[in-house]
C-alpha cells in the first residue's frame, strides 16, 4: 500500500473542500491533498447549470459549473494537489486515511482533516411513500444530473413532491426542457424554497403549487402511470376522501437532504440529533481533534456561497491546527432557545471573542425578536419582520467576555411599533 | 385604464407582497404601495415594463467525455422571448474543445446578448 505523509487533506472536491484547500494553502500549508471520489471536481455544481452562484464570494451572478472553474481556478493558483476517483474508504481519530485510488489503495496520514463530503437526498423509502416501484421516479438531483449532464430525456408528464428550492429550479428546467410540470405538491402549509424561487420558478410558467398536499400512491408495474394525492391535516396525515390519482410518467421527489455522515461515523466525530452533522466549535474543529467540517456535510446550507465560506473558514483553522499554531481548548456550549431548529457552532471557544453564529428556524415567523444573551444579559437582540425557515440566518457577535453561557432565542414582539 | 398587480419583491428575504397600479395603455406604473423599501418601485418597474431572466439550458457536443454542454445567455433576456432563444440554442451542435465563455451564439434573435459555453470540455 502507499504510504503518503500530508499537512490538510480534504475529503470531498466541491464548493466548500475546494474552498478549504484554497483557505489552507493561502494560511501556509505546504501539502494540501483533496480527495474526491468523482473524476471532476465542483461536486454538485457542475449540474446546477442555472445562475444564483457567486454573489457573495465573486461578486457576480454566475452558473454553478462557472463558479465551480473560479474555485478550480483559485485552487490550481494556490497548488492545490487532488486525487479524482479517489474514495475515502476509512478514517480514524488518529487522523489516518485510507484511500481506494486508481493507483490502488493509499494509506494518508494527516496533521489536519477537513470533512467537506456534501449531502445525499431523502429518498422515496425515507419518507415511506407506498405503492409500485416502476421506473419513473426520482429524487430531483437524480433527474438534473441526467439532463443536465448526461443529455437523457426522463419523461414527459411530471409531478414534483416537495417545494424545496431544487424542486422550484427542477419544475422551471422540466419545463423549459419540454416536460409538463402538473403541479408541485408540498405536505407543509408553507413553500420550503424561497420566494425568489416559488416566484422565478413556479410563477413564471404558471406550474400549480398545492400546499399541505402529498403523494399518498404510486401506480404502474414498470413504468409510473399516475400517482394518488392527498390533502393533509394538521397533524400532516392524509384526509380520507381528498385523494385524487393524477396520470403522470414522472415523479420528483425534492423531499430534503441529509449531510453524509459516514466517514465521520467511522472517525468517532459526536453528531448532532438536530443539524445531522459534526458538533463542532467556531474553528469547524469537531469533538475529535484536528477532524474539521464544513459545508453541506456539517448542516444543509441553501446557497454555495455560504457552503464556500465555511470552506474558507475550516481551511485556515485546519492549517492553524496542522502547524501548531492552534490546539483544541475548552469550549462553552451554545444553547438554543425557544424556535430554533439548528445552531452553528454548537460550543466556543474559551478564547474566542468574535463568533459568527448561523441558525435557522422550525417554521416561518412574523414580527418576531431574535435575541442572543450571555451569562443572561442581552448582547444582540435583531427585529424580523419576516423570518423564514427555508433560509440560514448570520449573526456577527463580539463581546469583551468569554463566551461561556451563550443562549439563542426567538421571541415575539410584545408590542410593535405603530406603523 | 389602471390595471391593479400584486408583485412580489425577490431583492431581499422580506418578499413584500407590493400592490401595483399599472396604466393599461402606456404600460407606466401609477402607484406602488406595500413596498417596506425604496427598491422596491423600482424593481416592480422593471417586471411590469420588460420582466428579464436568464436562459439557461444544455448543447450536445462530440466529445469523450460528456454528451452535452451547460450554455447560458450571457445576460438576462426579455422573459417573453425565453422559449423562442431555447428553440434558436437547441439548434446548435458542438464538438469538444470548448471553454467557459467561448460564444456559441452571437446576438441571440437580435436582442444584444450572446449565448455563451458555462463549462470547460477538453
Amino acid at each position: 500500500m502507499i504510504e503518503r505523509n500530508v499537512d490538510v487533506a480534504i475529503i470531498g472536491g466541491g464548493p466548500s473542500g475546494l474552498a478549504a484547500a484554497i483557505a489552507a494553502k493561502r494560511s501556509g500549508s505546504q501539502n494540501v491533498l483533496i480527495l474526491e471520489r468523482n473524476n471532476f471536481l465542483g461536486g454538485i455544481l457542475i449540474q446546477c447549470i442555472h445562475p444564483g452562484f457567486g454573489m457573495h464570494l465573486y461578486q457576480e451572478e454566475l452558473t454553478g459549473p462557472e463558479f465551480a472553474a473560479r474555485l478550480i481556478a483559485d485552487a490550481a493558483k494556490e497548488g492545490v494537489e487532488y486525487l479524482l476517483k479517489a474514495m475515502v474508504v476509512d478514517l480514524n481519530d488518529q487522523k489516518e486515511l485510507i484511500v481506494d485510488s486508481p493507483q490502488g489503495l493509499i494509506k494518508i496520514k494527516a496533521k489536519a482533516v477537513i470533512l467537506a463530503m456534501g449531502c445525499r437526498e431523502r429518498t422515496r423509502g425515507m419518507i415511506g411513500i407506498p405503492g409500485f416501484r416502476p421506473a419513473g421516479v426520482f429524487s430531483a438531483g437524480t433527474a438534473q444530473n441526467y439532463i443536465n449532464m448526461q443529455n437523457l430525456q426522463i419523461g414527459r408528464e411530471a409531478i414534483i413532491l416537495g417545494s424545496g428550492d431544487i424542486g422550484l429550479i427542477m419544475a422551471r428546467h422540466l419545463t423549459l426542457e419540454g416536460i409538463h410540470v402538473i403541479g408541485v405538491h408540498e405536505v407543509l402549509p408553507y413553500c420550503s424554497g424561497s420566494i425568489r424561487n416559488r416566484v422565478q420558478c413556479l410563477e413564471d410558467f404558471g406550474i400549480p403549487l398545492h400546499l399541505s398536499s402529498t403523494v399518498t400512491d404510486i401506480h404502474g408495474k414498470h413504468r409510473l402511470e399516475a400517482v394518488t394525492v392527498a390533502k393533509v391535516d394538521g397533524k400532516l396525515q392524509p384526509i380520507a376522501g381528498t385523494e385524487q390519482k393524477i396520470a403522470c410518467d414522472t415523479l420528483l421527489l425534492s423531499v430534503g437532504l441529509i449531510p453524509e455522515n459516514e466517514l465521520a461515523r467511522k472517525a468517532g466525530v459526536k453528531l448532532s440529533v438536530q443539524s445531522k452533522g459534526a458538533e463542532v466549535d467556531d474553528h469547524l474543529e469537531t469533538s475529535v481533534p484536528g477532524i474539521f467540517s464544513c459545508g453541506n456535510v456539517l448542516h444543509i446550507h441553501d446557497m454555495a456561497d455560504y457552503a464556500s465560506n465555511e470552506g474558507l473558514t475550516a481551511g485556515q483553522k485546519a492549517s492553524e491546527y496542522a502547524s501548531h499554531k492552534t490546539q483544541k481548548v475548552q469550549n462553552f456550549s451554545v444553547h438554543s432557545g425557544e424556535g430554533i431548529a439548528t445552531v452553528i457552532p454548537q460550543f466556543v471557544r474559551q478564547d474566542t471573542r468574535e463568533v459568527e453564529i448561523k441558525f435557522r428556524i422550525r417554521k416561518p415567523m412574523y414580527d418576531v425578536q431574535l435575541q442572543i444573551t450571555n451569562r443572561g444579559q442581552p448582547i444582540h437582540t435583531r427585529r424580523f419582520q419576516t423570518l423564514l425557515h427555508s433560509e440560514m440566518q448570520l449573526v456577527k457577535l463580539k463581546s469583551t467576555e468569554p463566551l461561556d453561557d451563550l443562549k439563542i432565542e426567538i421571541v415575539p414582539i410584545s408590542q410593535p411599533n405603530a406603523r | 385604464m389602471t390595471e391593479l398587480k400584486q408583485i412580489y419583491c425577490i431583492l431581499c428575504p422580506n418578499a413584500c407582497a407590493m400592490a401595483v397600479s399599472v396604466d393599461s395603455e402606456n404600460k407606466s406604473i401609477v402607484t406602488v404601495s406595500n413596498n417596506r423599501c425604496n427598491r422596491g418601485p423600482k424593481y416592480a418597474a422593471q417586471e411590469i415594463l420588460l420582466p428579464k431572466r436568464t436562459l439557461i439550458t444544455t448543447i450536445p457536443i462530440d466529445s469523450q467525455d460528456w454528451p452535452v454542454v451547460s450554455v447560458r445567455t450571457a445576460t438576462a433576456i426579455p422573459k417573453e422571448r425565453m422559449f423562442d432563444v431555447y428553440n434558436e440554442i437547441k439548434r446548435c451542435h458542438l464538438a469538444a474543445p470548448v471553454t467557459i465563455g467561448d460564444v456559441v451564439i452571437k446576438d441571440v434573435l437580435g436582442l444584444g446578448t450572446d449565448v455563451v459555453v458555462t463549462r470547460t470540455i477538453r
